[in-house]
């Protein structure tokens, strides 16, 4: 059928099928703004102005868009400027993927035209249709208040963080004055306290716009379905409705005779290659306990086949007439009961060696000790044990898994993925496919969210194999619910502590049970399960520690990464424990902890036995110390903010207009890790051009974290040049050099450090030409800046002269500069995290009312970017405590693989958000940079947990925290 | 994405009610829970965007709603009470709310649906088009027989407008669908009640006795026990905010 539609002001007529959506006409006639996020249109991505009136095309049919007017984000494209929109959300660092902000920006297009002085009520009701797991939504706030002022015609103040004056000396605690708040400022402004160890910066250190910002805010062909290939087929996978099976037979005779069917995959027709799908380095923790397609299911929602067809209505019908006969299993779900006489083995195949006890379903045992844990228990003035259950969450990236493969003209394999591994990808797919690593290149396009899910070389292998097979481009994209339930989750845990302590209240034995359950795969279940033992038991000094933990399998759907990795379900469990402590010691919850804390000079004593290669007591000459720590000046700005005083004020946990509501107040700290030592490496390739400028070549992973912004401006700054001036490519394994990848919390300080590298070679070499053309005998004596090489005279050559000279006119070279970068140290960010909260103790609803995070990430690099982390992060560790969850039928199907089941929070609903970024000289790290990826998970759960039993006396010691968890609790309290 | 078999806009009522008369024939309305559901059988569709449904019209001392009316027009339109707004407001996210009808919330009869509930203790009238006519219907009615709506059409809802309105309800998130709401209306002749998550469907319950026969379902947000406790609580809460106290 035809449809005509005015699409941005253009009577345009359009040739649809009748059952297909206004989303995905509008990508064929080249809209790439319109973005996929679930087909019930839940996350907003697709919208589009419908009439004038923000509405999501994924639930939109095209031939009901018959005679009606749609604006795309297209339409503000006219020339190479920004509309005023774009530039605020650019400029205010409003989006970080970016992959929804062609619905943000039209929607603030809708709301500014029916009123240009909105409140931010009416923002946060416009953005309540676009889901958002990256921003916490507050900088997109921003950017449509500063937006309309903009079109008011007023001028808004440049958007740059609030410097505040510390309030401690960044050693010794402060009394916080009750009266004292800091400075009103908009939540989207960072407060930045700097410090005077740090020395001063032109580009390190300043709010720059993101490089890819034009790209993203004129949404520009930029992720993997942006891009189009001819003779494209379309992939669709055949899950299992069983949580546990033997394939007894599969016959696919009426899929391959289905037209528009190119080929059907499954254990049958492909090469049986062990391998373990964590994206992880070389080589791969066992067991690699996976084949592309097994004669075994072992979670609903695992592969059984997969079809490439010319669509994907012709290949999920082709899914629906493979005949497969299944003898079901039992099944089990619970890490507890995995392990039990009765459940059933779940890798009983041969071929799958490496695994702990098999017929226990016993994957790891992990296990390393300091000192004598059960001597120095037995002789503490009292000992404390508590359990914690930790759930299952989902990433829930609002762009879903998506993978195109295609044999280029060399016939060698390209997959355009988005990964946060390209460089382990094309490693681990090359054997599954029978090719060399050299045959095969992985990009890694513009990716709408990762936080973990996409470290992993989950469906890669699929279009390759369909590619393979049918000599013809595949795509592949999960539909919402796929991702729920076929990608990857949280590890589930089940964590006891137990801890001695002297009669001072010092802790004297601190030992951490865990037994994680890691579904049906190893992945990342080694990993994740001794993170969670490092971070569980890293932030106290204690002469005495054990970890004793066993990884089980289970029938669930996959874990795998999830941003925190193991340090999420670890806190919770120790700051819960540690509150309690300190409160049955009578002591106040700060000053115990602040008592234990590890400080600078402390050894991390358990940190090198939990690494990803466990190193013995022996194989040490020493621990790694604490070298930068700034939590007492975290913990000064946010108590001050958040009103910590209040705390044990009766009139205010009781309101007396609403005495259903109690209210309070809870603290975490935190401390995380930056990168793996001795494992996590990056490289980085720096080259001049003729007018000065410069392209940097990284295998390091933006996934909207800004990486490629950060990596940008520490080039800038060693070289002299202005950002802009920093041309970024990453992530082609035949293009740029080796990176590890997006994980680990390493991107900036072990990218960084190699850009750094990179950078001091070319600038040698800038400096040794430019000696040249001055004349001078010294060339270290120049200085770059400004563009230009400066002699100590004053004198000065531009870089485009240099280029130019180098280049084309005398002893020519390309003055080019490579750096690569691993570090024996891991310099631990910490955090304050305190948080607010109402409870109804009637029905036992919670509403978390403030969230602040104080962190010490060292120096950051970009203020905005960093402070956008931690909002984000704040958002995803909010959903973790409060309303999120994976919940399984008793057969282990997922029940709610959908937004709004599976509860993620709103613009319309967020707490008021609070970001300190407190300034510490990480001398290891790149300009003083640590990590802040990862950190910003950490802290909530376990405040949130502090503040309900500060406000009702109740502990609350299972996730989440849902209104009848919290009743049940009240109520047998 | 269901498969859609065919795809058709009537111009006039009975030109839809004869579409509709035929086997896999259904009503487009919005589109927000059809074009969602990818798992149902192979449908015809009826698209009634033509039929000049839309409209909101507050004379004769009841608010007349156009079963075509969106969400968001419903949210906007000073002509609704407060508590109709609200509701609309409140119903969906403002990507969907800008498509999504009352039409088709009613005829979705969702069990934990705020708007119905307010729609209900307003007294709501729903205005049904069958082969026979014309007929007015109270909500509760269609509510209670939904399987009418596969060969009925919806024209427009009525509403009292007057009294005053209280909802409280309990989710997992501020914005949450509930896990049970309560919608109560105090008017001159007495009180009106209705609660969402605890039937099939939204029901209107004696405020005098709320919990009365009722027997809520579980579900991993709630189970029956909890979701009893809630409708008890909620409820005596509306009416103690209606009558000023606290």
């Amino acid at each position: 059928m035809q449809i005509n539609i005015e699409l941005n002001g253009q009577e345009t007529t359009i040739d649809c099928e009748v059952h297909e959506t206004l989303l995905a006409a509008l990508r064929r006639e080249g809209m790439s703004s319109v973005r996929f996020g679930s087909s019930s249109g839940e996350t907003g991505a697709s919208a589009v102005l419908f009439d004038g009136l923000l509405a999501s095309s994924e639930v939109i049919l095209a031939a009901q868009a018959n005679g009606h007017s749609v604006v795309t984000l297209e339409s503000l494209n006219t020339d190479s400027s920004l509309h005023p929109v774009q530039a605020a959300f650019a400029a205010t660092g409003a989006m970080q993927s970016g992959y929804s902000v062609g619905a943000m920006i039209l929607g603030t297009l809708q709301l500014l035209e029916e009123n240009p002085d909105p409140t931010e009520i009416e923002i946060r009701d416009m953005l309540s249709g676009i889901l958002d797991r990256e921003t916490a939504y507050v900088k997109p706030v921003a950017a449509v208040k500063q937006a309309a002022a903009v079109l008011r015609g007023e001028e808004p103040e440049p958007f740059r963080p609030l410097i505040l004056k510390p309030m401690t000396d960044g050693v010794n605690p402060v009394e916080v004055d009750p009266d004292d708040s800091p400075p009103m400022a908009s939540d989207a402004i960072p407060r930045l306290i700097p410090s005077s160890e740090v020395p001063s910066t032109s580009v390190v250190g300043q709010p720059e716009v993101k490089v890819d910002a034009v790209r993203l805010v004129k949404g520009n062909p930029a992720f993997t379905a942006d891009f189009d290939i001819r003779g494209l087929l379309h992939a669709k996978v055949l899950h299992s409705p069983h949580a546990h099976a033997r394939i007894i037979s599969i016959d696919d005779s009426e899929a391959l005779s289905l037209p528009g069917v190119h080929a059907v995959i499954h254990h049958e027709n492909i090469d049986r290659v062990k391998y373990a799908s964590g994206g992880q380095s070389y080589p791969n923790p066992k067991p690699h306990d996976q084949v592309s397609f097994d004669n075994k299911v072992r979670h609903v929602g695992d592969r059984v086949a997969a079809v490439a067809a010319e669509t994907p209505q012709i290949a999920k019908e082709a899914c629906s007439l493979i005949k497969v006969e299944y003898e079901v299993l039992p099944a089990v779900f619970d890490e507890l009961e995995a392990g039990n006489q009765d459940a059933p083995v779940i890798h009983d195949e041969v071929d799958t060696v490496d695994i702990a006890d098999r017929d226990r379903n016993l994957v790891h045992q992990i296990f390393a000790e300091r000192g004598d844990v059960d001597s120095a228990l037995k002789n503490a003035d009292r000992t404390y044990e508590q359990t914690f259950r930790v759930h299952q969450v989902q990433p829930a990236p609002i762009e879903p898994h998506i993978s195109t493969a295609w044999l280029d003209s060399d016939e060698r394999l390209v997959v355009r993925t988005a990964t946060q591994v390209p460089f382990h990808t094309r490693r681990m797919l090359a054997p599954l496919v029978g090719m060399d690593i050299k045959d095969v290149r992985i990009i890694k396009p513009r990716i709408g969210g990762g936080f973990g899910a996409k470290q992993e070389m989950l469906i890669e292998d699929i279009v390759a194999h369909l590619a393979i097979a049918t000599r013809q481009p595949v795509q592949l994209e999960l539909t919402r619910a796929e991702e729920f339930y076929a990608s990857r989750t949280r590890h589930p845990q089940t964590l006891t502590y137990r801890t001695g302590v002297d009669s001072e209240g010092n802790l004297v034995a601190q030992e951490l049970k865990l037994v994680g359950n890691t579904g049906p795969y190893g992945t990342h279940g080694y990993t994740v399960q001794t993170v969670a033992g490092l971070r569980g038991l890293s932030s106290y000094n204690c002469d005495n520690k054990r970890f004793d933990c066993d990884v089980m399998y289970t029938n669930i759907p996959v874990p795998g990464a999830y941003r925190g990795y193991g340090a999420p379900q670890a806190l919770f469990g120790l700051e819960a424990h540690m509150e309690d402590i300190a409160i049955d010691l009578g002591m106040d919850p700060i000053e115990f902890r602040r008592q234990n804390w590890v400080k600078v000079g402390d050894e991390m004593n358990i940190a090198p036995h939990l690494g990803e290669h466990g190193t013995t007591e022996e194989e040490l000459d020493e621990y790694p110390k604490v070298m930068s720590n700034g939590i007492e000046e975290c913990v000064a700005q946010g108590s001050r903010s958040i009103g910590w005083h209040r705390r044990h004020d009766e009139s205010w946990i009781n309101p007396i207009d609403r005495p259903h509501i109690r209210r309070g107040l809870g603290f975490a700290f935190c401390m995380h890790g930056t990168s793996i030592p001795f494992l996590d490496m990056g490289g980085c390739s720096i080259k001049l051009n003729d007018d000065g400028s410069f392209n940097m070549l990284v295998g390091a992973t933006d996934l909207g974290t800004g990486a490629d912004t950060v990596l940008g401006q520490i080039a800038a700054e060693v070289l002299g040049v202005p950002l802009e001036d920093i041309r970024v490519y990453s992530s082609d394994t035949d293009v740029t050099p080796f990176d590890t990848g997006a994980y680990a919390s390493s991107t900036t300080y072990i990218s960084g450090a190699a850009a750094k590298k990179a950078a001091d070679v070319v600038r040698t070499r800038l400096k040794e030409r430019a000696a040249m053309l001055l004349d001078i005998e010294i060339p270290c004596s120049i200085e770059l800046r400004d563009r230009r090489a400066w002699a100590p005279d004053g004198r000065s050559v531009s870089l485009e002269e240099i280029a130019l000279d180098s280049l084309h006119l005398n002893e020519q070279e390309q003055i080019m500069g490579t750096g690569s970068h691993v570090s024996p140290d891991c310099p631990p960010p910490f955090a304050a995290q305190f948080v607010e909260i109402e409870v109804d103790v009637e029905t036992g609803q919670i509403e978390i009312t403030k969230m602040v995070m104080a962190v010490d990430c060292g120096v950051a690099i970009n203020p905005v970017t960093a402070s956008g982390q931690v909002e984000g992060g704040m958002l995803q560790a909010l959903g973790y405590a409060h309303c999120e969850e994976i919940v399984l039928d008793d057969k282990g199907e997922m029940v709610n693989p959908s937004f709004g089941p599976y509860r993620i929070y709103r613009a319309d609903e967020m707490p008021k958000t609070e970001v300190f970024l407190v300034q510490t000289m990480e001398e290891s790290g790149p300009f003083g940079a640590k990590a802040v990826a990862e950190i910003p998970k950490d802290g909530v759960a376990p405040a949130i947990r502090n503040a309900i039993l500060n406000a009702t006396g109740v502990r609350i010691d299972e996730l989440p925290f849902t209104p009848e968890r919290v009743h049940r609790a009240l109520k047998g309290s | 994405m269901s498969k859609i078999i065919s795809y058709q806009r009537p111009e006039n009522l009975e030109e839809a009610l004869s579409l509709l008369s035929l086997d896999n024939h259904v009503p487009l309305a919005g589109g927000t829970l059809l074009n969602a559901n990818e798992d149902m059988e192979p449908l015809h569709l009826v698209d009634l965007q033509s039929l000049a449904l839309k409209g909101i019209d507050n004379s004769n001392g009841k608010l007349k709603i156009g079963a075509m009316t969106t969400l968001h027009e419903i949210m906007k339109n000073s002509d609704c009470p407060d508590s109709i707004r609200l509701s609309s407001r409140s119903e969906l996210p403002s990507t969907l709310r800008t498509l999504a009808t009352i039409g088709g919330t009613i005829a979705s009869c969702d069990s934990d649906s705020q708007l119905i509930a307010s729609l209900l203790v307003h007294d709501a009238a729903v205005t049904i088009l069958n082969s026979d006519g014309e007929l007015s219907v109270p909500l509760q009615e269609v509510l209670s027989e939904p399987e009418r709506l596969e060969s009925e059409l919806i024209l427009s809802i009525d509403v009292a407008t007057d009294g005053e309105f209280i909802l409280e309800s309990t989710g997992r998130t501020p914005t949450d669908k509930p896990i049970v709401a309560v919608a109560t209306r105090h008017c001159s002749d007495g009180y009106r009640m209705a609660i969402t998550g605890v039937a099939a469907t939204p029901v209107l319950v004696d405020p005098e006795n709320p919990t009365a026969s009722l027997q809520p379902s579980s579900d991993f947000r709630g189970d029956s026990e909890y979701r009893m406790h809630l409708a008890k609580t909620l409820a005596s809460r509306t009416l103690n905010l209606l009558n000023g106290e606290k």
